[in-house]
């Protein structure tokens, strides 16, 4: 290399091109280098920040406390004189749909109680609160304090009452809610002996870790949303209905069907 | 390479067509970046601050075995965030879009999973998810998957020519510079 004959110009030439190639190679190594580096610091933030946010909005509520008289977060409010078939229906108090089978199959449900057909079991679920995260803090969490009240009137021997009470006094836009006041108020229309009683059930948020058991539950059975209708365990797919009136009868063809081969 | 003299210009002049790409296509794969960047991001973060409604909406599809709801319901939209973000910087840009077009693939899939299978939800694809009433919305699935599809093309668009204005990639790079 030291005694290198002198070159000619095309060798010159082809010595800068070289040259330049490398230099050209070496950036490039660097940019490489750079946006991995960057990419990473990218991805470290999104993971920070995203678990951070995660951590802080995902569900951690306490879910120790009272569970009203004869029911469990995992049966659920049973009805009926008869253990099989078992229809199960998950609810939400805010939930305009359950709002409208409840008032298109009230009667239905009734007689499959009354008629000994099936142990009709309600759920009540609590998934909705999101919907009045924005609003004045009396109305804050409709669902789950509707949940509590249908279970304040459950130790009254009154919790369907309440429950048609609730569904039938749903608020005209979803997401408005209830107050404690207006729910003290239909649980007295439905009939509540003790309203002194339910009043500090409720303002005592007595079933508020149950309330918090039952959405567990619905999240370890994997519901994903209400009404959902179960038969013996397994969901009633009511997707060719085309109105409220179909989907109670797809479900108690699903009960009579249960009924018949059990 | 050849000692002969190779006439001055013509392969830059290759590189400026295949590799540079024309001006304007520069400026439709910023657009592009830019769209699909923005979609991404709001969609994922609809969805990361809502963590219990983004794995019922996981649940939803009834795909996931029961163990994996809550990792993808956390996770998927994280990741949405991160690969928008990707494409907004223009930071990794190639693989970012290649990220996105596999996030699309899948989305359409486990849309076209559902729809075959006959069940009626809410795709929670921003935010939002879980069943529906069952009467409401037959003909939506097929809106989302064409929805879908163009944020496919989009990510197609950039992987294959990935140079564009306003990016990190080309603030990082002198051939990817201008």
């Amino acid at each position: 290399m030291a005694t290198r004959p002198k070159e000619t110009r095309a060798q010159s030439r082809e010595r800068l091109r070289e040259e330049r190639a490398r230099q050209a190679a070496a950036e490039q190594r660097r940019a490489t280098i750079m946006r991995v580096g960057l990419v990473g610091i990218v991805v470290l933030a999104v993971a920070v920040a995203g678990f951070l946010v995660v951590h802080s909005r995902s569900s951690q509520a306490v879910t120790s406390g009272a569970t009203p008289t004869g029911v469990t977060a995992t049966k659920g409010y049973p009805f009926g004189s008869v253990s099989k078939p078992v229809l199960d229906i998950w609810e939400d108090f805010q939930c305009p749909n359950c709002g409208g089978f409840e008032a298109a199959n009230k009667t239905k449900i009734e007689d499959l109680v009354s008629s000994g057909k099936a142990q009709v079991v309600y759920h009540t679920w609590n998934f909705l609160d999101s919907e009045n995260t924005n609003n004045p803090q009396s109305t804050q969490q409709s669902s789950s304090r509707a949940a509590m009240a249908a279970a304040c009137a459950w130790d009254q021997g009154k919790f369907l009452e309440m429950h048609d009470q609730i569904f039938a006094n749903q608020p005209a836009v979803e997401g408005t809610g209830w107050t404690d006041d207006r729910l003290e108020q239909l649980a007295k229309d439905a009939g509540v002996p003790d309203t002194s009683a339910f009043d500090t059930c409720l303002s005592s948020r007595t079933y508020a870790g149950f309330v918090s058991q039952v959405a567990a539950q619905a999240d370890h059975q994997q519901i994903t949303g209400t009404p959902t209708f179960l038969v013996d365990g397994q969901i009633v797919d009511v997707s060719s209905a085309s109105g409220w009136p179909q989907v109670g009868d797809l479900v108690v063809a699903a009960v009579d069907k249960a009924a018949g081969s059990s | 390479m050849s000692a002969s003299a190779p006439p001055a210009t013509p392969t830059r002049g290759l590189r400026a067509t295949v590799v540079r790409g024309s001006p304007a296509q520069r400026w439709v794969t910023t657009l592009a970046r830019l769209v699909l960047g923005v979609v991404l991001v709001v969609a994922g973060w609809l969805k990361v601050s809502s963590p219990d409604e983004a794995v019922r909406a996981v649940q939803a599809y009834r795909i996931l075995p029961g163990g994996l709801t809550h990792p993808v319901g956390y996770g998927l939209p994280l990741l949405e965030v991160l690969v928008g973000l990707l494409l907004l910087l223009g930071l990794g840009t190639r693989w970012a879009a290649v990220a996105a077009g596999v996030l699309m693939v899948v989305f359409i899939a486990g849309i076209v999973s559902v729809w075959a299978r006959g069940l009626s939800i809410d795709c929670g694809c921003f935010g939002g998810g879980g069943a529906v009433d069952p009467f409401c919305c037959a003909s939506r699935y097929a809106t989302e998957i064409v929805r879908d599809l163009v944020f496919l093309g989009l990510a197609t668009w950039i992987a294959a020519l990935p140079l564009s204005r306003l990016s990190v990639d080309g603030w990082l790079t002198p051939a990817g510079r201008g």
